[in-house]
């Protein structure tokens, strides 16, 4: 069901924006677009089927608390 | 590919209205309890030289933004990956503010209610604000501003009865260390988050008074980050930095007559309205941001994809409390490199250089 749903909105959001970009032939801004809105659902698609996507903050406290050993 | 000018006032207002996003329900307390205003009047000193390091970068380079800029200080290369890392920083702030809106409603207005909800709903919003361009934000800015100036002052007025002076001493208790530590935060995190004015050179009207602009948005931004801080103090003394938002317990406690009571909720509004303003905001700084290093004609075709991806990071962030005070020290050293280091380093380096060269850049706007 809530795949369903997920394929629901991007599908609206693809209709709605992909037409457009074709008729004005922006082809750099249609990669774009497909790149990201690519990446958005992948992560969407793995947050639903409740895959544990590793969050970016901790990554970034590695480098600054482990590397860097910035701390207060 | 950005159209829409901004006059000199409108500037002002969206420096104080960004603020002022930071301002009305979050605590910056934890660290130096009843010495916040303190850490408030260190960090707004502070400030003002990486404010002047900002204006005087956008005074060198007038009609670019900071993504041009960093490529025109750095050339293409280096300048690509600086621009690159500061889309990410705007997109992880974008993130980290829808959060705070979502869990402001789900803690303590709308228990019941799923997170992702407020989140999706308000992203929409955003995403709309940021389709219909920043000229229209600017207008709302100056509408925006007035919000918390009348909701700050009503507030106090009606818990002046509830104040005590005797919450604020002793003054300068809180340990060095850790008055530097809640310094440092209010440095870079409210008022350091101000590096995304850089993004909106382009559409200035003009920058021949930038410097004063900047530096009188500031301390609007700080006036209220100010009485918001020694009102909660005053009102709430020591139990300040137990609630996860001090302002709406403070205002909570009015009660004039049992007529005036649950006035909170003018918070929750004004808070609405202010984190409205500040994350559209962040959100049109990733989205041109990123239409810049790929060298877009226009950036709407991003907006939708962006919010989407804001979307999930803003769940995955941070998925709770515990996460978010483990990862705070974290997001306090990124902030710091991103708005008090890069753009000092980035002015050094334009000094080297000697850039913008003058012959070059008049060929090149011509």
């Amino acid at each position: 069901m809530d795949i369903f749903l997920l394929l629901l909105i991007y599908t609206g959001v693809a209709l709605f924006q992909v037409p457009a970009l074709i008729k004005k032939s922006y082809w750099r801004e249609l990669i774009a677009f497909s790149s990201l809105f690519t990446l958005a659902f992948t992560l969407n698609l793995l947050q639903i089927l409740d895959v544990n996507i590793p969050n970016p903050l901790k990554g970034i406290q590695y480098i600054v608390e482990d590397v860097l050993h910035l701390k207060y | 590919m950005v159209n829409g000018k901004i006059s000199e006032t409108q500037f002002v207002m969206i420096i104080t209205a960004f603020l002022q996003g930071s301002v009305l329900a979050l605590s910056f307390n934890a660290t130096t309890k009843h010495d916040t205003w303190l850490a408030v009047l260190a960090g707004f000193i502070l400030f003002i030289p990486v404010t002047l390091c900002y204006a005087s970068l956008a005074k060198r380079f007038a009609g670019l933004n900071l993504m041009q800029m960093s490529e025109a200080i750095l050339g293409p290369y280096w300048g690509k990956g600086i621009s690159l890392m500061y889309s990410w920083f705007f997109l992880i702030l974008l993130a980290l503010n829808v959060r705070d809106l979502g869990n402001f409603y789900t803690i303590q207005f709308m228990p019941e209610t799923p997170l992702p909800f407020f989140i999706i709903v308000f992203a929409a919003v955003c995403a709309y604000a940021v389709y219909i361009g920043i000229e229209v934000l600017a207008r709302l800015g100056v509408f925006f501003v007035a919000i918390p100036f009348i909701i700050i002052p009503f507030t106090s007025l009606l818990l002046f009865k509830d104040m005590s002076i005797s919450a604020f001493l002793p003054i300068f208790s809180a340990p060095l260390k850790e008055f530097i530590h809640g310094t440092h935060i209010i440095t870079a995190i409210p008022l350091g988050e101000t590096i995304m004015m850089l993004m909106f050179i382009p559409s200035l009207n003009s920058t021949e008074r930038i410097t004063k602009n900047a530096l009188l948005g500031l301390f609007f931004g700080t006036i209220c980050l100010l009485a918001v801080s020694v009102r909660n103090t005053a009102v709430l003394g020591y139990t300040e930095y137990i609630w996860s938002s001090p302002s709406l317990q403070a205002v909570r406690l009015i009660d004039i007559g049992n007529v005036l009571t649950r006035l909170d909720v003018l918070i929750g509004i004004g808070h609405t309205f202010m984190m409205f303003f500040k994350c559209s905001l962040l959100y049109y700084c990733v989205v041109l941001s990123l239409a810049q290093l790929l060298r877009l004609k226009t950036y709407t075709p991003l907006i939708l994809p962006i919010g989407l991806i804001a979307i999930t990071l803003s769940m995955i962030m941070n998925a709770s409390t515990v996460e978010r005070e483990a990862t705070g020290d974290a997001h306090l050293m990124q902030a710091s490199l991103f708005s008090l280091i890069f753009p000092p380093v980035l002015l050094l380096i334009a000094k080297l250089r000697n850039l913008p060269d003058k012959r070059n850049y008049s060929e090149k706007s011509n």
